[in-house]
């Protein structure tokens, strides 16, 4: 461990340490949840010692939730208004008619 | 109303966050009304043990106070573990021994929390499920809520809560969470005759049952009600094939959301037995030459959907990570495998949903503890630091190569067979063909004749 890194192995190193930081930095720009002064002093700490990244991943608010639904569908997929016709149908809010034609803008021909 | 979070709540909400992400490849959320910010007593489905306690602290606004089997604080880390996120522990009959079970400490603790508006989470089938359909609802959570509710409690809301699991026992499986429409018990209570029994108590009150029938309505929208295990995986597959014939081309994402196989599939077992047994039958065949192919629809669905330069950039970023995911092999294999005996263990699978997630936390979290500490104290806190970080983005992007060859392995499956003309090949086409065809025959419809 004493000998000096070399380029190429500094580069290894090196480089995920600055992709992480990177992310660390827009992730305490980003995230609910933490006061103004506390970024500035996350985004101070974190730039000047490798520790504080430990620390903030461990000690940040945690945002599951709003990643998760974030990745939604959106309204006009035709996987949902599918899944959307055959619930309607079955509660009886669409009538036969429109339900066929529903189903055939969105599923290719069976025969 | 004061709030209290109990003591633990940040550092186990931090890790069930965590250990969601480690052990789900897909954490689907789907919310069907605005979330309550009032006290609320949610009420989940049970098939997952730990894991949807896990689930649910880490996905809830708010941290929930659990209410949980008293059996589990008299194990010593366990029971510290409950004291200290604020679980609330409730006696049963069967774990009794004499047929009785007093619970007025449990009520009392649940009436207060919801006083201080908090969030009481219960299961109110009472266990873990073995099969993919709702146990009877027991009457606890109805007491829990008119009792509260008789004791000064207002603006008390019931959130039914639908956790689904792709294979609750699998390592990087996929899990949906439904969080149903909210329950105002105010116009629950609003709706009782004047006369009407109410008793909370004993259990025994018209309200009550009411209560309980209107709970166990609600989480059956976002649960799962399947004859068995056998159909559940029929009629799942039945609506991935159809959904994944309703997919763009082109589309990003080729895979088939959790939400909507669940959604279409619940539609499916609906159906009149006339056209579901029949699409069953056609399922369960064309799964049987899927795992005979070892492959799954996708790779048999003809039309490549997947677009071309999403391939692309996974390939690109798969070969730009392989040096850091070769050193998260070597760092993540011993976690990984610990992980994976879980599964040679002879256990039911509602248990091994309950050790598979405790066993992976433990050993990821472990190894890393132990690399962060060993290359502190032999060489220095700047390096051990270094390490910290390293350890679990080398382990991520052995996680990322892994999920994206297994990807590219599936595009290229899906290249190879889509030249072959005789074989297995030919007869998964022909069975998939027959499952769609019986599908939309089940929907109601004979589409495009």
């Amino acid at each position: 461990m004493n000998e000096p890194l070399t380029t190429a192995q500094a580069i290894v190193v090196l480089l995920p340490v600055v992709v992480a930081w990177v992310y660390t930095v827009v992730d305490v720009v980003r995230r609910p949840g933490v006061r103004r002064r506390g970024r500035v002093g996350w985004l101070v700490a974190v730039t000047l010692v490798p520790l504080a990244m430990v620390l903030w991943m461990l000690a940040r608010p945690v945002a599951i939730q709003q990643r998760v639904l974030a990745a939604a569908l959106p309204a006009d997929d035709p996987r949902s208004r599918l899944v959307d016709l055959v619930e309607a149908r079955d509660r009886g809010e669409v009538d036969e008619a429109a339900y066929l034609s529903g189903l055939r803008t969105v599923l290719p021909p069976t025969g | 109303m004061t709030r209290q979070r109990p003591s633990g709540a940040p550092a186990v909400r931090r890790l069930a966050a965590f250990g969601s992400r480690l052990v789900y490849r897909d954490i689907e959320v789907v919310e069907r009304g605005r979330p309550p910010t009032g006290p609320v007593l949610a009420v989940s489905s049970h098939f997952g043990g730990v894991a949807d306690a896990m689930l649910l602290i880490a996905l809830s606004e708010r941290f929930p106070r659990i209410v949980a089997r008293d059996l589990i604080w008299r194990y010593p880390v366990a029971g510290s573990l409950m004291r200290w996120i604020g679980a609330i522990p409730v006696r049963r009959r069967a774990d009794s021994g004499d047929g009785t079970a007093r619970n007025e400490d449990m009520f009392a603790a649940c009436h207060e929390a919801l006083r201080s508006g908090d969030v009481v989470l219960i299961f109110p089938e009472g266990v873990t499920q073995e099969d993919p359909h709702l146990a009877p609802i027991r009457t606890g959570a109805a007491r829990i809520a008119l009792g509260a509710r008789a004791a000064g409690v207002e603006g008390i809301e019931v959130l039914p809560i639908g956790v689904h699991y792709e294979d609750r026992a699998a390592f990087r499986s996929r899990v949906l969470v439904s969080f149903g429409e909210p329950i105002p018990l105010d116009d629950v209570v609003a709706q009782i005759a004047p006369g009407e029994d109410v008793d909370a108590g004993t259990g025994t009150g018209q309200a009550v049952h009411r209560l309980t029938a209107l709970i166990a309505e609600r989480m059956g929208r976002v649960g799962t009600s399947y004859r068995d295990w056998e159909q559940a995986r029929a009629l799942q597959l039945a609506a991935e094939v159809v959904l994944r014939e309703a997919t763009p081309d082109g589309a990003a994402d080729p895979g088939v959301p959790l939400a909507l196989t669940q959604r279409l599939a619940a539609g499916l077992a609906d159906r009149p037995d006339g056209v579901r047994a029949p699409l069953e039958a056609a399922a369960t065949t064309y799964r049987s030459t899927l795992q005979e192919l070892d492959v799954d629809d996708g790779a048999v669905a003809t039309a490549p959907r997947r677009a071309f330069w999403h391939v692309v950039r996974d390939a690109v970023l798969t070969v730009v990570l392989l040096p850091y995911g070769a050193v998260g092999v070597l760092l993540g294999a011993v976690p990984y495998l610990l992980t994976q005996t879980t599964r040679l263990l002879r256990m039911s699978p509602p248990m091994l949903s309950t050790i598979m997630p405790a066993v992976a936390l433990l050993a990821f979290l472990g190894q890393w503890t132990w690399l962060t500490v060993r290359a502190a104290v032999e060489t220095s806190v700047t390096f051990g630091a270094v390490v910290a970080v390293l350890a679990p983005l080398c382990v991520a992007s052995m996680v990322f190569v892994a999920e994206r060859l297994a990807l590219l392995g599936r595009a290229s499956r899906r290249w190879w067979l889509g030249r072959r003309s005789t074989g297995p090949v030919v007869r998964a086409r022909q069975e998939r063909r027959a499952v769609l065809a019986a599908a939309v025959e089940a929907l109601g419809a004979e589409v495009g004749r």
